[in-house]
């Protein structure tokens, strides 16, 4: 079980209903909608869990999981995409999980609840 | 050998040329007889000399010979200071009579060549001039335009009964045109059994020399072969043409098949001109059309200036057409480049468009459904109502492919009735009203507005597409103001914010369907529809729209409707 998690979704709505089902359920939640509001938040503290969206208003989610690499930190990291992510990037960034838009919410609560099975949560 | 046409025209000078040198002669005598005997004038006998050069100038060296030899005579025999006595020569008359040949000949030759090179310089500027504007003709005209005023200029300029040009190179380039009297056109389209001349081409150039214009080549078909010129095309690449007549320059057919014995006699004998000429067209050797000329029953005849002209507009016509088929070709592989570059563009819209909304109806729905959490009767609302408000997203944007498809189609057709442009504006801000909560929307319409002849349900979409691009490009707190007025008979309806304002490099090409400002468009998730939708809808209306930066920052979208009831309605619907 994740504590502390930090969601990066630019789409207000989406963004609000993912906070609610996880602060019902016990989870610390921090919010960004830009990639900025996400490397800010990455540099107060890192959280136990990342929801990373890909298409920011200001730039790709997955250039902020790459510099937070490269910078020798890490963050399990789910993916959230409603465009196609080449398979090199994914491998290039390792996240525990990919959820292409629309997903169930139940696979999202599976992942964070800690039931990490990628092989099961990463649809191609 | 001399040619046929040069014969013709010495035999034109003779008529004309000799007896014009008497006249000469027999004018500078009464000239002469004037002066000696009214005015007294002594020695003016060399007013004989002019008579000669006008002779040399205007009819040639022969009849100015003649024009001496009578001068000669006439002086001596009438005007001489001894008795009057006919032929008695001394030195004197020999040395005038050497000088009057000398003068005869020499400017004779003289103005003989002058002649010649300005008949060649004018030739030359026809020619080129000709081909020139074929040119510009074959780049600014289509086809059909292009033949037409060709076949005039050539009806003109070789003064010719008629000229039928037809091309079949291909259903898009295919075209007839003709022009002439009704005799000669009846010949140019019936021409059956008539001996027809062909246009053959003459070797191209080589380094050192010049190319041949072309080889006239007789033909006369059998009276069972129905001429026609689909024939004279199949035909014409496998006419041999006779090794003697590639090395001259050009042989024309019309020299009667009886040789005449004598050379001089020819210019006399009636020839057999063919009034019918063709000059094949080609495009990449293969024929692609004709050019077909009939003369004017009276005419000499083509010359051979004529023949290279028509040589060299034919070849231009087929380099022409295959240049503009060429140019065609590109413009669809262009088409399709572009039509391909629209589908990627409409799968990422769709892909991204359409499944954010659904990203939030699955969340939304799925968090209705979850028993490990006790929700609130307001959060339970709050599900409900994101479900419904990503649907009425969803619709939006389907809404937008729809429109715009329905734009490039060309089948909107507005269904106007008289609406309250306060109403439809109301009623647009009244919805949006939720979904701009961070903005300020104002509205400014005159109570006196008419009712405007629309398409409620369009012009619903125009408005909310513009409003919603307002909200989505700028920062929260902006004003977005709606205002309209009436000017010019049409009602002008703006739609202004005083946010950032749009980029200048973004401005010409906001209208484009699928364009996104390269900043601006990944922030905000765009489709690219909305505006492009806009705009098919409003020019739909017979309207206008236009974007542009308010000089006191930020962006503003002009709307115009017309106020008169059939003007709109009666514009033919442009794709976008």
């Amino acid at each position: 079980m994740y504590r502390r998690i930090l969601i990066v979704e630019d789409e207000p709505i989406l963004r609000r209903l993912i906070v609610r089902n996880l602060t019902g359920r016990g989870h610390e939640v921090h919010e960004a909608a830009t990639a900025a509001e996400a490397r800010a938040s990455l540099n107060r503290a890192l959280p136990d869990l990342m929801l990373l969206d890909v298409s920011l208003p200001d730039g790709s989610g997955l250039d902020v999981l790459r510099d937070l690499q490269q910078q020798g930190r890490s963050v399990p990291t789910i993916v959230v995409s409603a465009v196609r992510i080449p398979r090199t990037r994914l491998e290039e960034l390792k996240p525990i999980a990919y959820l292409p838009k629309p997903f169930p919410l139940e696979a999202l609560l599976r992942l964070v609840a800690g039931d990490s099975d990628p092989a099961r949560s990463t649809p191609a | 050998m001399v040619r046929l046409e040069q014969l013709d025209k010495v035999a034109r000078k003779i008529w004309v040329g000799y007896p014009g040198a008497v006249a000469t002669v027999a004018v500078t005598s009464l000239l002469v007889a004037f002066a000696k005997s009214r005015l007294g004038i002594p020695n003016i006998e060399v007013i004989y000399l002019v008579g000669v050069i006008v002779a040399a100038v205007a009819f040639g060296s022969g009849p100015a010979v003649l024009a001496a030899l009578l001068s000669i005579f006439t002086f001596d025999s009438f005007f001489s200071e001894n008795e009057p006595v006919l032929f008695e020569f001394g030195g004197d008359d020999w040395t005038a009579l050497m000088i009057f040949l000398l003068t005869a000949l020499v400017t004779g030759q003289l103005a003989a060549r002058q002649r010649s090179k300005a008949q060649e310089a004018k030739e030359r500027e026809r020619e080129a001039s000709l081909l020139y504007d074929l040119v510009r003709l074959m780049s600014e005209y289509d086809l059909r335009e292009t033949l037409q005023i060709m076949a005039e200029r050539l009806h003109t300029e070789l003064q010719l009964g008629a000229v039928l040009i037809e091309i079949s190179a291909g259903d898009e380039q295919s075209a007839t045109a003709q022009v002439g009297d009704p005799e000669s056109l009846e010949m140019a389209h019936s021409a059956d059994r008539t001996p027809v001349d062909i246009l053959a081409e003459g070797p191209a150039p080589t380094g050192g020399q010049r190319g041949l214009p072309g080889t006239w080549i007789p033909v006369v078909l059998q009276p069972a072969q129905v001429f026609s010129r689909k024939l004279v095309q199949d035909w014409i690449p496998s006419v041999p043409i006779p090794a003697t007549t590639i090395r001259r320059t050009v042989i024309f057919s019309r020299l009667p098949a009886v040789p005449v014995p004598i050379p001089i006699l020819r210019p006399f004998i009636r020839k057999t001109v063919n009034r019918l000429s063709v000059v094949p067209v080609r495009v990449h050797g293969q024929p692609a059309g004709v050019l077909v000329l009939v003369l004017r029953p009276d005419a000499p005849g083509l010359t051979e200036p004529d023949a290279r002209l028509l040589s060299a507009i034919a070849k231009q016509l087929g380099l022409g057409i295959e240049r503009q088929r060429l140019q065609k070709e590109a413009t669809e592989v262009e088409i399709l480049r572009r039509a391909d570059d629209l589908k990627t563009a409409l799968i990422n819209a769709v892909s991204h468009d359409l499944r954010t909304p659904l990203a939030s109806i699955m969340t939304s729905a799925g968090s209705m459904r979850q028993a490990d959490v006790r929700w609130s009767d307001q959060e339970l609302a709050d599900f409900a109502e994101a479900i419904e408000e990503e649907a009425k997203r969803l619709n939006r944007i389907v809404q937008n492919l729809l429109d715009l498809s329905r734009i490039e189609g060309g089948i909107l057709r507005p269904d106007k009735t008289p609406t309250s442009v306060r109403a439809a504006v109301d009623a647009v801000v009244e919805r949006l009203q939720s979904a701009a909560a961070d903005h300020r929307i104002t509205t400014a319409i005159p109570d006196n507005l008419p009712l405007v002849p629309l398409d409620p349900v369009e012009i619903d979409q125009v408005l909310t597409n513009l409003i919603e691009n307002a909200v989505k490009y700028t920062p929260p707190g902006t004003v977005i103001t709606i205002s309209a007025r009436v000017a010019d008979g049409q009602v002008a309806i703006q739609v202004a914010d005083n946010g950032p304002g749009i980029a200048p490099a973004s401005l010409p090409r906001v209208f484009e369907a699928f364009y996104r400002d390269p900043e601006q468009g990944k922030k905000t998730g765009g489709s690219g529809l909305g505006l492009a939708v806009v705009k098919g809808l409003v020019e739909a209306h017979g309207g206008t729209i236009k974007a542009e930066n308010r000089p006191e920052g930020g962006a503003r979208f002009v709307f115009t409707l017309p106020l008169g009831e059939h003007k709109g309605s009666l514009r033919q619907v442009r794709p976008v």
